[in-house]
């Protein structure tokens, strides 16, 4: 237990004299991981946030469900809206009475209609309807249509239908190019930590020839490695914590259309700084893992 | 103590470096290890170290069955057995005191132990003023008896050097063989020295094992290569 303790305390410190007296290597190592980790902490940014325009953009999909003229008293509606939430697929209805049909009108088509106010309203009553799966908004359309009391049942049509399958394939696009960037950020870092390891190989051999175990030699080199990753991702990470909030303010939290809400600073602040911080930390802790172990198997 | 029976070792392209070999050495001999370049002394050295597994035979070294050990064992087993190589081997970026004080980390001795112990081994190579230096800043005399007393300092029951004097001047090959006559002497140190040196074997007569192509020629109890 003792010697167990002893060997562990030995290790850090071998790992921080190691740092000290090859800092050019750490220095190269940690700007390797600096570098992908700036490019990465990017690219997070910008899929998190494809990913919440087209969320966004999907959420605000609805039906527009025209109910027919005679369905006038409560009991009728109630009896609708329940037959609307039981049909599949429906997630949620929201009443909207005639009145209120035409405001939305003059709204959008002018004050020329606002001489149908009051009596003269020749509006039905209508249900904003949203699916459960924004992809499956026609059919779910289509079934609302055929309700008995559903006059029509529209949604932005056909251009909507494009827009989900687009956002849905720009989703996906981005998140592969993500995994790529950081399969890519993985294999920069091995490489250069491995070659780093390369020129300390003789280091691992003489050490083997004095009786240090494998753990012994390995994990200095991994603490290493680690603490180099860690190193190497503060930068980016701090980077982004300060100048995400100054992005943030100056477009007023909304990608130039209020639709297009940022992601709150709380928010991204903690996705960027763990993602980057775990990913330099694992980066450098495998590659160094990898780089030594080879080193310590091909001396006996 | 050491008890090789015909161990034979080859290396690819049909190179036999050892062939039938039979040693016996009892604990605290000290023992020359001779032969024309080629011979090989070095492969009986890296048998003896575990760094070389012999294609047949046994090596049985205090009782540890060192041709079929596992890689895993291997640093267990190297504790007890100090080396000395011609070319130093020592960490270039740590300094004397580091050097010798990592074979101790290695063990999971105390800081207190390395600390006591470190400043003896230094005392007896003589190197006390040189603790801080760096490998490079030392002398090839300097740096060999760094490796002495790294290799000393976990009290091995064998010691292994492979051409310790190879590349000193005279003066300095002697200060090196009294040292470890010494360590031999006081210590009780089983000790195998591979040497090009005739004038060494002859000054400071030992038992002398002589190979020749990978067999062993001749075993001198007398020792001395004009009593060859
Ligand atoms: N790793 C190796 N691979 C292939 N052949 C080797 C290897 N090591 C040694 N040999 C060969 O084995 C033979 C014995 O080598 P060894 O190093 O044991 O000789 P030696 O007696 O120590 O020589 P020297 O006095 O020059 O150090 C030589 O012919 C050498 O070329
Ligand atoms: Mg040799």
């Amino acid at each position: 237990m003792r010697t167990r303790l002893n060997l562990l305390k030995y290790s850090i410190k071998n790992a921080l004299i190691g740092m000290a007296r090859h800092w050019t290597l750490v220095l190269s190592c940690a700007a390797t991981v600096f570098m992908t980790m700036l490019l990465l902490g990017l690219f997070l940014m910008t899929v998190l946030h494809v990913n919440r325009f087209s969320d966004s953009a999907m959420d605000d999909l609805r039906i527009h469900v025209i109910l027919e003229e005679q369905v006038e008293d409560p009991q009728a509606i109630a009896q609708m809206e329940a037959d609307i939430l039981n049909t599949q697929g429906v997630k949620q209805a929201v009443f909207s009475g005639k009145d209120q049909e035409l405001e939305l009108m003059i709204q959008e088509k002018g004050e020329a209609f606002a001489a149908y106010r009051g009596e003269q309203n020749p509006l039905s009553n209508a249900f904003f309807v949203y699916p459960e799966k924004e992809k499956e908004i026609d059919a779910v359309a289509k079934r609302l249509k055929s309700l008995d009391g559903v006059a029509d049942a529209v949604y932005g049509g056909q251009s909507v239908g494009e827009m989900v399958k687009v956002l849905t394939m720009v989703k996906w696009v981005s998140f592969g190019f993500e995994l790529l960037l950081f399969l890519l950020s993985l294999y920069l870092i091995y490489n250069t930590i491995r070659s780093a390891i390369y020129s300390r190989q003789s280091e691992i051999s003489i050490m083997r020839t004095v009786g240090a175990s494998s753990s012994f030699i390995r994990i200095p080199f991994l603490l290493e490695g680690t603490l180099i990753g860690l190193l190497g991702a503060l930068l980016p990470c701090l980077f982004y914590i300060f100048t995400y909030p100054v992005l943030y303010q100056a477009m007023h939290g909304m990608f130039f259309v209020p639709l297009f809400k940022m992601i709150p600073v709380n928010q991204m602040n903690a996705w960027i700084g763990w993602s980057l911080l775990s990913t330099g930390a694992m980066a450098g802790l495998c590659a160094s893992l990898l780089a030594v172990s080879r080193y310590i198997r091909s001396s006996r | 103590m050491i008890d090789l029976k015909q161990v034979s070792k080859s290396y690819p392209k049909g190179i036999h470096a050892l062939t039938g070999l039979d040693l016996h050495i009892d604990d605290g001999e000290f023992v020359y290890v001779i032969g024309a370049t080629g011979s090989g002394k070095s492969t009986l050295v890296k048998i003896l170290n575990a760094e070389e597994i012999p294609d047949s035979g046994s090596v049985i070294v205090d009782g540890v069955d060192v041709g079929h050990l596992k890689h895993r064992k291997v640093p267990k087993y190297r504790r007890n057995i100090g080396c000395i190589f011609q070319d130093y081997r020592l960490l270039p970026s740590l300094t004397v005191y580091e050097n010798i004080a990592f074979a101790m980390e290695a063990v999971g001795a105390s800081k207190k132990e390395i600390k006591k112990r470190v400043a003896e081994v230094l005392e007896l190579v003589d190197l006390k003023e040189k603790a801080y230096s760096y490998p490079d800043e030392l002398s090839g005399g300097q740096q060999q008896r760094v490796t002495i007393a790294r290799a000393i300092v976990n009290q091995p029951k064998v010691l292994i050097a492979d051409e310790p004097t190879g590349n000193l001047d005279p003066e300095k090959s002697r200060e090196i063989m009294s040292l470890l006559e010494k360590i031999n002497e006081t210590l009780k140190t089983t000790i195998i020295m591979v040497t090009h040196d005739s004038a060494i074997v002859d000054e400071y007569k030992k038992r002398t094992i002589m190979l020749d192509a990978g067999f062993m020629v001749h075993d001198f109890a007398k020792g001395g290569y004009k009593s060859l």
